[in-house]
């Protein structure tokens, strides 16, 4: 049972007491160690290398290090060095080669806009690939198989080996690296129930709507029309596949209605796509709402959906099973494999992870043409990739040496308005 | 021409081939140009002129070098390739267009004349006589600024957003009237000799470095000044916002009486990154250059194999010619530099932002 006790704020515990004392400790000594940081933009980093220590002592396993992308504070992007225990049974450590940036979702949390509310800090990236570097006892995998999986961009990740899809030889790890993208683009494509001669379109051409033209072309989807707001990000790959662009700066929204799609992929990752989406929808049609279209709209004209009766269809991949992930998967590879996917021509910056911090600032920039990027981990040292640490390796917190941080209180409690110190 | 028995430090050392120098005026800056001529390995000194004839007879017997009180001579001579013109601002002009008629290449020291219009004079008759004509403006030739210009060309700034430059010295009264040199002459404190005061005299130089570190020109600037103490009739405290061509802006302070002080600071800024010039020499990039770490302050010490800035200059200078080549520093650097110090003048005169006077030039009908 918990003693209530007066607290500062007047309504704690004596936990909350206790981890407000050990808080405040902890930040008095980070001021003593780096007097320019702000300490509750270190404590998080501290307890990520507390943990994985805490962690290793309980499976009894030892540590590596590798470099991360990290986002300490929106706008901000550090490559800084993080701990992870290394693999028990059922697990792998993968040495990462490439990981593909999802340009959308990552300005999206880097700016944090509304339809993306992350805590900081937050570890961009979803979708890499590598080598596996050790496998846990019992594995399937062995060091050096090619695989591909879902987590952030860092030149090393350790997880469960069933989270891990072997990569064909055919497929290249820079290909193979975009797999959780291509999961989300078949997701949504098996959502749509795409039969041969449906006129299908899809709007945005960010990379989930480049592939979506690809994909609905596999299915024989016909014509294939793609939307765009500006022709700043038009693809060679989209302008050969698509039948039909349509530029609404240079066209107007009037074509949308035109159109009469069975199929429309709403692939902005923004809500306010959907109006657009359901003008182009024919009588009865659906619309997809591929990958994460974040946040709300009061645009959407629900006369028109209804009027339309238009079928509106979540395809999150949250809502996929572990094997059907693995089997999207291996339908990706075997697109690849078959050259009916063409990624690489859509990968028009590879990033050097010292230079996450200009990359993602040029991301962020509104004139940025980017869609598809990949971080290119190969390129550090290393030492800097992965390496194995003792428990009292201290933990890398060089970015607070060198950048002054905004003082500004993420996370922390706001003074109430019109309240003072004294209150 | 009078020759003086060569010393045992003597600047003939055997240099065929050398591209021969002479030097025009034999104050403090020509005694500079003649030891850093000294000190080159591709050019020599191949006589030496003043006016004064004790002066000129000083330096002749120091650097074993012949002398003469006339400047026809030192341009009728064929043993010299290319003059270093070396005297007060005033007469820089005329003397330059004299030796690229007498088909000599040119080094003016900066600035090229009093005036932009006689500078633009200088460097025409430069080109009509199909020789080049080139402005000491060597402070680019500091190793740290070397080493910052490749930083720089190798990405450290990304495109440029901003520059900020301090320049204070604390110059005497002596130093204007001329009491502290070789000569005394108070040409320095006087408009209509000068040009100008901290601005033209010294400025300049860092002017020059303004558009050549981002490789950027200037294309409007506005400024006040004021002389504050010096006895002559020449600004000694100045104050400058420039706007270059691709909208950076930047502010530039320059002082000849600030007590105590002898320094001068530099810091410019771009999309990807910055860099100082202010010691410790230091930049911070968001893009690896240099192999250096992205997102971190790192120092930075002058480029290798950069000698002293003067006879860096000569030797480049030297090097260039001999192959038939435009130097390094051009007339039309020299002009850049001075349209910048002249559009300040009108824009301290005018109380207005003035647009900087960019190439192609012209030298005005007469």
């Amino acid at each position: 049972m918990l003693v209530r006790v007066s607290t500062p704020d007047g309504s704690g515990t004596v936990v909350r007491l206790i981890i407000e004392r050990v808080r405040r400790l902890l930040g008095w000594v980070v001021q003593r160690l780096i007097p320019d940081a702000d300490p509750s933009a270190v404590l998080p980093f501290v307890l990520r290398w507390a943990k994985a220590r805490a962690k290793a002592l309980m499976r009894r396993r030892g540590l590596v290090r590798a470099t991360m992308v990290a986002c300490p504070q929106p706008g901000r992007i550090w490559t800084i060095e993080q701990d992870f225990t290394r693999p028990s049974p059922g697990e792998v450590l993968v040495q990462v080669e490439v990981s593909a940036v999802s340009p959308g979702t990552e300005r999206a949390f880097f700016k944090r806009l509304p339809n993306a509310r992350p805590t900081y800090p937050y570890f961009p990236g979803y979708s890499l690939a590598g080598q596996v570097a050790v496998a846990g006892r019992g594995s399937r995998f062995r060091p050096g198989d090619r695989v591909a999986l879902a987590a952030p961009h860092a030149s090393a990740a350790v997880v469960r080996e069933s989270l891990v899809y072997p990569v064909p030889p055919e497929v290249s790890l820079e290909e193979a690296a975009f797999v959780q993208l291509g999961i989300i683009a078949l997701q949504a494509v098996q959502k749509a129930q795409l039969r041969p001669g449906a006129p299908m379109v899809v709007l945005g051409q960010g990379l989930i709507g480049q592939f979506l033209v690809q994909l609905g072309a596999a299915h024989g989807a016909y014509p294939i029309i793609s939307i765009s707001r500006t022709s700043r990000r038009l693809a060679e790959s989209l302008l050969r596949t698509a039948q039909q662009v349509i530029i609404l700066e240079r066209d107007g929204h009037g074509a949308l209605d035109r159109l009469n799609a069975e199929v429309v992929f709403e692939a902005t990752g923004s809500p306010d796509g959907l109006p657009a989406a359901l003008r182009c929808t024919r009588m009865g049609g659906r619309v997809i709402l591929a990958g994460s279209t974040r946040g709300t709209t009061q645009q959407a004209d629900f006369g028109l959906l209804a009027d339309k009766a238009v079928t509106i269809v979540g395809a999150h991949i949250n809502s996929l099973s572990h094997a059907d992930m693995v089997a999207q998967a291996q339908i990706f590879f075997h697109l690849l494999r078959h050259r009916r996917l063409d990624i690489a021509s859509l990968i028009s910056e590879r990033v050097h992870p010292w230079e996450a911090e200009w990359f993602y600032r040029r991301l962020a920039s509104k004139d940025d043409t980017t869609i598809g990027a990949v971080m290119c981990w190969d390129r550090l040292h290393q030492q800097q990739r992965v390496r194995r640490v003792s428990f009292l390796t201290p933990p890398d917190l060089t970015p607070f040496r060198h950048a002054r941080m905004a003082r500004w209180p993420l996370g922390r409690r706001l003074q109430p308005e019109g309240g003072s110190a004294q209150r | 021409m009078r020759t003086v028995a060569a010393p045992a430090r003597s600047a003939d050392r055997g240099t065929s081939g050398a591209l021969r120098l002479g030097v025009i005026g034999c104050g403090e800056r020509g005694e500079g140009c003649c030891k850093a001529i000294a000190l080159t390995t591709n050019s020599r000194l191949a006589m030496v002129m003043d006016a004064n004839a004790a002066r000129c007879q000083d330096l002749a017997q120091r650097f074993g070098a012949p002398w003469t009180v006339d400047l026809a001579e030192v341009l009728a001579s064929d043993g010299v390739d290319a003059v270093v013109i070396s005297t007060p601002h005033h007469l820089h002009a005329e003397q330059a267009v004299r030796a690229a008629e007498a088909g000599k290449h040119v080094i003016v020291e900066k600035p090229i004349a009093t005036s932009l219009e006689d500078a633009v004079g200088a460097v025409h008759a430069a080109r009509r006589a199909g020789v080049h004509l080139s402005v000491n403006l060597s402070y680019r030739y500091y190793p740290h600024v070397q080493k910052a210009k490749s930083l720089i060309e190798a990405g450290v700034l990304g495109d440029l957003l901003g520059v900020s430059f301090v320049y204070q010295r604390d110059r005497s009264a002596d130093y204007w009237a001329g009491q502290t040199g070789r000569p005394t002459t108070d040409w320095r404190m006087r408009r209509e000799r000068s040009g100008g005061g901290v601005l033209i005299n010294m400025a300049i130089h860092y002017l020059d470095l303004l558009r050549y570190l981002p490789g950027r020109d200037i294309v409007e600037v506005s400024c006040v000044h004021a002389n504050l103490e010096n006895p002559g009739d020449v600004e000694d405290n100045a104050a400058l916002w420039v706007r270059y061509e691709n909208g950076a802006v930047g502010t530039v302070s320059a002082c000849s009486s600030a007590r105590g002080s002898d320094f001068e600071e530099f810091h410019l800024w771009g999309r990807d990154g910055c860099l100082s010039l202010a010691p410790p020499h230091q930049f911070y990039s968001l893009r690896v250059v240099d192999g250096k770490r992205p997102g971190q302050w790192h120092e930075f010490s002058g480029a290798p194999g950069v000698g002293p800035r003067d006879v860096e200059y000569f030797q480049r200078f030297a090097a260039h010619i001999l192959r038939g080549d435009p130097p390094e520093v051009t007339a039309e650097d020299g002009l850049a530099a001075q349209a910048i110090v002249e559009a300040a003048y009108r824009s301290a005169q005018s109380g207005r932002a003035m647009q900087v006077e960019r190439g192609p030039w012209r030298p005005v009908e007469s």
